[in-house]
Formats: C-alpha cells, sequence, structure tokens
C-alpha cells in the first residue's frame, strides 16, 4: 500500500500524499507483547474510513497513535506529508508540534470524556478559547453553533451529569467540530450506548460524513459503516488485513478473517 | 481540684487575647499551607523529573522534621536576621507552619489530582492543551471538592500546631495560659480552660470536616511512598 | 566544640526519644483498640466513645502534656517527664489509631461477617475470631507510621524538660552556640531514621496489598 494512492469513492481524487497517516506503525506497552505488530494506515482528505476488528486486535491503538495519544514503539506518523515522528529513533517531538497535530486532528472517545465541571457550552467553547485563543464570545458562538448543528441547543448549559449517554456523545462531537479539525478520529464512539442512543449519534454522524468531513471511524456497528464508508479497513492480532474500497469489502473481501468480520450487518460484532 | 466556674470564665476572659492571635495565626498559616500544598502537588505531577524530584525531596524531608525542630531552628538561626529586617518572630513561626503542614497536605492533593480519571486527561490533551492549561481548566477543578475534608482536617492540624509557637515566644493561647499559671499557680484549672477553649475552636472544625468527608468520600494516598498508578500526568501532554 | 562531640551529645537523647515514643504507642494503639472496640454496638457507649476519640483529636498534643505533667503534679500526682509525655502523646494517639481500627473493621466486615454469621457463631466471636484479627492485620502499616510519627512528637517532650534528642540539642546550642552544626545534626538524624522506616513501611504495604488479593 503505497503512500499516495487516491481515493476512489470520495469523488474528490487527490493524488498527493495523505491527510494522515501511520506507516507501518508498532506499539509494544510492555516489551514483550505487541499490541500493534505493525500496521499500516492512510487517510486522504475526504475519506471515510472505517476500521473493524475484533477486542485487542490493535485498532483502538492504532487511532490513537494518529494523533500521538499513544506514542509508537516504530514506525512513522506522517501527517500532510510530514514526518511527525520516526521511531524508534526518534527523540521527544517538540511540543508545538503535538499541539498543532491535536489542533487539527479531532478525536471522539467511547466513554465521552466530557469535562463534568463545565456545562454542555463550556466543554465545547473549551477548546476555542484556550487552545485557538478566540475571544471568550467568539468561543462561546462558536460552541452555540456546534451545539446547534448537533441538535442540543437547549442543552448548552446543562451539566454532563444531567445528560443522557447519547446527548453526551452529540457534545462530544460538538467539542470535536469546534475546533474546526481537517480530520476526526472517532474510537467505537457508540460502543457505550444503549441501542436508541446508538441511532442517535450515528444519525449525527452520517451526516457529518456526507458533508464531506474526513472521518476514521473504529466501530462494530457494521450497517452504518456499510452506509457511510468510503474505505474499509479490517484488523486482527494487530495487523491490518486487508484495506479497501467499502463496496468492494463488503461483497468480496479477500481474506476468511475479514469475511467473518465483515459478516452479518444486522447483529454488532460480539467478542 | 474543684475549680468555681466563674473563675475559669475569669481566666477564659484572659486566654481570649491570645487566642486571638491562635486564630490570626492559623488563618494565615491555612492560607499559605494550602497554596504551597497545592503548588507542591502540580510539581510532583509535573512532566519533567526535576521539578517532580525536586518537589517529591521537598515532601520527604518536610515531613520527616518535627515542626517543634523546625520551629526552633528558625528561630534560633534565622531570628537575630530576621529581626533585623523587621520581621517579627509571628512571621518565622508562619514559615515553619506552612513548610511543615504543607508537605503532609500535598500527598493528599497529589493523591486527588491522580485520581482525577486519566481519560479526562487525553480528552483534553486530544484538543491540544498544554500542559499547564490541561491542569488548571480540567484536572485541578475536579480534584478540588475530593480534597475538601482533609483540607479542613489539615486546618485542625494548623491549629494545633500553632500551640507549639508559644514556645518561640509567639504570644499566642498557649502561651497566654502558661503565663497565667505563673500568676495564678492553678495549672490544672487553668489547662484544662485552655483546653475547653480549643476544643471550641476545634471540635465543630473536625466534625465539619467529617461531615465532608461523609459527603466527598476521603482521599487516602494510595501509598505512603506515593507511587500511584500514574507516576505523572505526562503520557499523553506535550509540555508548557 | 567538635562536630562529632555535638553529634554524640544530641545522640545520647535518642534513648529517651524511643522510650517516649514506644510507651506512646503502647498506650496509644491498646487504647484506640477499645475506643475502638467500644464504638462498635453504637448506642450510648458507641456515643461515648466516639466524643472520646473526638476530644482527644481535638486537644493540642502540648496542651494535653501540660495537663498531664504540670497540672497533676499542682494537684499531688508528680509524673516524671518522661511518663507523662508518653501518656499524653499516648492519648493523642489513641484518637488516630482508634480510626485506623475502625477502618479495619469495616472493611472485613462487609463480606466474612455473613459468611461466619451464617456458620453459626455469635456475634462476638465472630468479632472476636474473624473480624478483630483480620482488622488488626489490616491496620498494621498505618500503625508503624504511627510510630514513626509518634518519634517526631516526642520532641514535644523537649518542653516540660524530657532530655530527648530535641531537648539535649538546644542544650548544646546553649552551651556552643553553632546553631548551624547542631541543625544539621538533628536534621540528619531524623532523615535517617524516618525516611527509610517510611519507605520500609510502604513496601510492608504494597505486599500486604498483594498477598490479600
Amino acid at each position: 500500500m503505497a503512500v499516495g494512492m487516491s481515493s476512489q469513492e470520495a469523488g474528490t481524487v487527490v493524488n498527493t500524499g495523505p491527510l494522515l497517516g501511520a506507516i507501518e506503525v508498532g506499539k509494544s506497552f510492555d516489551g514483550k507483547t505487541w499490541a500493534l505488530a505493525e500496521a499500516t494506515l492512510t487517510v486522504q482528505p475526504g475519506e471515510i474510513v472505517c476500521v473493524i476488528g475484533a477486542n485487542g486486535s490493535g485498532k483502538t491503538t492504532l487511532l490513537r497513535c494518529l494523533n500521538l495519544l499513544c506514542t509508537p514503539s516504530k514506525g512513522r506518523i506522517v501527517f500532510h506529508d510530514e514526518v511527525v515522528g520516526d521511531w524508534p529513533a526518534q527523540a521527544k517531538i517538540p511540543a508545538a508540534k503535538v499541539r498543532d497535530v491535536r489542533t487539527r486532528v479531532a478525536m471522539v472517545f467511547q466513554h465521552f470524556e466530557l469535562f463534568p465541571h463545565l456545562s454542555a457550552m463550556g466543554n465545547v467553547a473549551l477548546g476555542p478559547r484556550h487552545v485557538l485563543k478566540l475571544s471568550k464570545q467568539d468561543a462561546q458562538q462558536r460552541a452555540m453553533e456546534t451545539l446547534t448543528s448537533v441538535g442540543l441547543a437547549k442543552f448548552a448549559n446543562k451539566r454532563p451529569g444531567a445528560l443522557s449517554g447519547g446527548q453526551k456523545q452529540r457534545v462530544a462531537i460538538a467539542r470535536a467540530l469546534a475546533m474546526t479539525p481537517e480530520i476526526i478520529l472517532f474510537d467505537e464512539p457508540t460502543s457505550a450506548l444503549d441501542r436508541e442512543m446508538v441511532e442517535e449519534v450515528l444519525g449525527i454522524m452520517a451526516t457529518l460524513a456526507q458533508s464531506r468531513m474526513t472521518m476514521v471511524i473504529v466501530t462494530h456497528e457494521l450497517n452504518f459503516a456499510r452506509q457511510v464508508a468510503t474505505r474499509v479497513v479490517t484488523m486482527d492480532q494487530g495487523r491490518v488485513i486487508e484495506d479497501g474500497p467499502a463496496d468492494v469489502m463488503f461483497t468480496r473481501p479477500q481474506s476468511t478473517r475479514s469475511q467473518e468480520l465483515l459478516r452479518g450487518g444486522d447483529s454488532k460484532l460480539w467478542q | 481540684m474543684l475549680v468555681e466556674v466563674g473563675t475559669m470564665v475569669g481566666w477564659a476572659q484572659t486566654l481570649w487575647t491570645g487566642f486571638v492571635v491562635t486564630i490570626e495565626l492559623s488563618a494565615i498559616c491555612s492560607a499559605t499551607t494550602v497554596l504551597l500544598a497545592s503548588l507542591i502537588a502540580v510539581a510532583r505531577i509535573h512532566p519533567r523529573p526535576l521539578v517532580r524530584g525536586l518537589a517529591d525531596a521537598y515532601a520527604d524531608v518536610a515531613r520527616s522534621i518535627p515542626l517543634l525542630a523546625l520551629l526552633l531552628f528558625v528561630y534560633y538561626g534565622l531570628g537575630r536576621v530576621a529581626q533585623s529586617y523587621g520581621i517579627s518572630a509571628f512571621w518565622l513561626a508562619v514559615f515553619a507552619i506552612t513548610v511543615s503542614e504543607a508537605a503532609y497536605l500535598s500527598e493528599v492533593y497529589r493523591a486527588a489530582l491522580q485520581a482525577v480519571p486519566a481519560g479526562q486527561q487525553e480528552a483534553a490533551a486530544s484538543l491540544g492543551l498544554p500542559w499547564w492549561r490541561m491542569v488548571w481548566l480540567v484536572i485541578v477543578p475536579q480534584a478540588i471538592a475530593p480534597s475538601l475534608p482533609t483540607t479542613v482536617n489539615a486546618v485542625v492540624g494548623i491549629v494545633k500546631g500553632s500551640s507549639l509557637a508559644s514556645l518561640i515566644a509567639i504570644s499566642e493561647a498557649t502561651l497566654a495560659a502558661t503565663n497565667l499559671v505563673s500568676e495564678t499557680f492553678q495549672p490544672m484549672g487553668v489547662y484544662l480552660t485552655l483546653t475547653l477553649m480549643y476544643l471550641v475552636i476545634l471540635i465543630p472544625l473536625s466534625l465539619a470536616g467529617k461531615a465532608l468527608e461523609f459527603r466527598f468520600g476521603a482521599i487516602r494516598p494510595a501509598d505512603k511512598s506515593g507511587r500511584t498508578r500514574r507516576r505523572s500526568l505526562i503520557s499523553v501532554t506535550p509540555e508548557v | 566544640m567538635s562536630s562529632g562531640y555535638i553529634l554524640k551529645y544530641v545522640l545520647e537523647g535518642a534513648p529517651i526519644t524511643l522510650e517516649i515514643a514506644a510507651g506512646a504507642w503502647v498506650l496509644g494503639t491498646v487504647l484506640g483498640l477499645v475506643l475502638a472496640l467500644a464504638r462498635q454496638p453504637g448506642g450510648v457507649l458507641g456515643f461515648g466513645a466516639a466524643s472520646v476519640i473526638t476530644i482527644l483529636r481535638c486537644v493540642p498534643p502540648l496542651v494535653l502534656l501540660y495537663v498531664v505533667f504540670f497540672g497533676l503534679a499542682a494537684e499531688g500526682i508528680t509524673i516524671p517527664a518522661v511518663p507523662a509525655a508518653a501518656t499524653a502523646l499516648g492519648l493523642v494517639e489513641a484518637s488516630f489509631t482508634a480510626e485506623y481500627f475502625r477502618a479495619g473493621f469495616l472493611t472485613v466486615q462487609s463480606g466474612q461477617f455473613d459468611a461466619a454469621r451464617s456458620l453459626g457463631l455469635s456475634r462476638s466471636s465472630t468479632f472476636r475470631l474473624v473480624v478483630v484479627p483480620q482488622a488488626f492485620i489490616f491496620a498494621i502499616p498505618p500503625l508503624l507510621n504511627s510510630f514513626v510519627a509518634l518519634l517526631k512528637l516526642a520532641t514535644l517532650a523537649s518542653a516540660v524538660g524530657a532530655p530527648e534528642v530535641l531537648y539535649r540539642g538546644q542544650l548544646v546550642y546553649e552551651q556552643s552556640g553553632q546553631i548551624t552544626t547542631v541543625v544539621i545534626v538533628i536534621i540528619l538524624i531524623y532523615l535517617l531514621v524516618t525516611i527509610p522506616l517510611t519507605r520500609a513501611i510502604s513496601v510492608l504495604e504494597r505486599k500486604m496489598q498483594r498477598s490479600m488479593r
């Protein structure tokens, strides 16, 4: 899989380097077992990449390497044609560089991770105010707009404790959007939600996908992936098994493991 | 031993002047201790090992030296120098009590900071927040409520510690009592009155601390060496 | 006056410090256990025990020491400085050890109590055979820490003339005027004793936590 492969599905054929990529990345937490053995995942602008795998396949670790929450043990992370880090030779990445990447790469977490001491508005405005250095009014205005776009304008002053799981995750998405990111990473965004709320959140994500936001989504929701993905990546045991256009992957996946993982649209993947 | 209530009331009135100083001393020390302990606690979770090491070293050393020893050191060692600058012994006592008590309190504050779930750090980091802002905007606010009970208990400890200042000639309550004893030759009665007056101040405080503990839960340092699961909030955040 | 002399002079107070700390520790542990047990059943006795604990926690140790040493002497009961200090500090410490035992009781009680009772053990036997022994084991690390704390609290005894480390430090300072040396000597003594002890106790604590899982 060469860096620079164009995206065939999105309608925007971009023949440049990837927007964001993890190249031959490996991660070991204890020096013995490798959560991520060697995985390559690159994302072009406009793509919606769904990463499918069983628990423990390394998909979350890979995602977290993309915004440097996790430091790879080996491999490279590239952002806009620039090699951000190259391990194991890499010394520490300058803090400013890490912050720059994270400002432009947003993440939505499985357990929402809203700041409990702030209202929904406070949560969403925090980044714009303190990272993007907007004025208080501008930050709040942007927060209000983003909350409105996810349908939660009325809940702006509520604390996370007063919100349902689905609402919390929508606030989390708003928080990510308020940073006007170039790409959003989703780490199993609906795995911690009850069934009814899953649809609520997936709806927002589908709308986002239609507006051409670049997204990488680790998920078990195969129906959803079928709907929105432009590309599907299957992972197992810390490696990428297969990586291809969504329509191909869902109809003719090549490896048996991929077939297992992608089989069955109506049921969620259980471990 | 039977002392008339009237006499005790009279003594209490005499001792009250001393208590005013006790309250002053304790209030100032409480403020400075909370401040210093907060700074030390944040330093103990700083990404840079040097900062952490210095803060840890301060906490270890300051907790090992008895408060009375520190008071005497400061008094005899710096007393003359301080006087030449016009700094009274009162401030030497503030210094000693603060340095000593803050070491213990920083242990608890550090545990409270580390008790904030790691996911919060990650969410803040993924927004691009630098370390200081993450700590100030996200971590510290969530660590305040759980630390309140222990802070109240620390104030109780500070008031008790203030009685030691009597031994470096600070005119607080205990010294007032000692002087009164030398006038009345009734140590039992006077010291019991003194005890009762301390209890009047400290029992409500102590009960308030218990009530807060009930409401917010108590932070217990994970273990005395301070080695909890995460040694510092470092792995996900870039530095300042 | 040489540093060596100062060191020796001050160190001669160490046995007194140990005596005071040990005496206070024994008193504090025993009394703390009694108070914790008395508190358990609740009711009038429980309330009384809780009140005693609160009072002992809220008295400044120095003041209690004055009551025991000066107060009792004026009433005809003369207690020498060292036992007086051990008594006063022991009383103060009892309020803390009572808390350690109580925490131990609560921790052990949840599952084990019911298990023992369903075997047919009476309430007091359950307590005696199952809860208290385990609570004791649970309370060992904090009890050891309280001994270390008492080593430091023993300095208060210098206020009533007990010749422990700090008192002797004051004496040798008055004789020599060498404040810096005296300060360094005393600091070193306390650092070299308390830090290794505290570390050892936390190692023990971790080992115990692991084996109790």
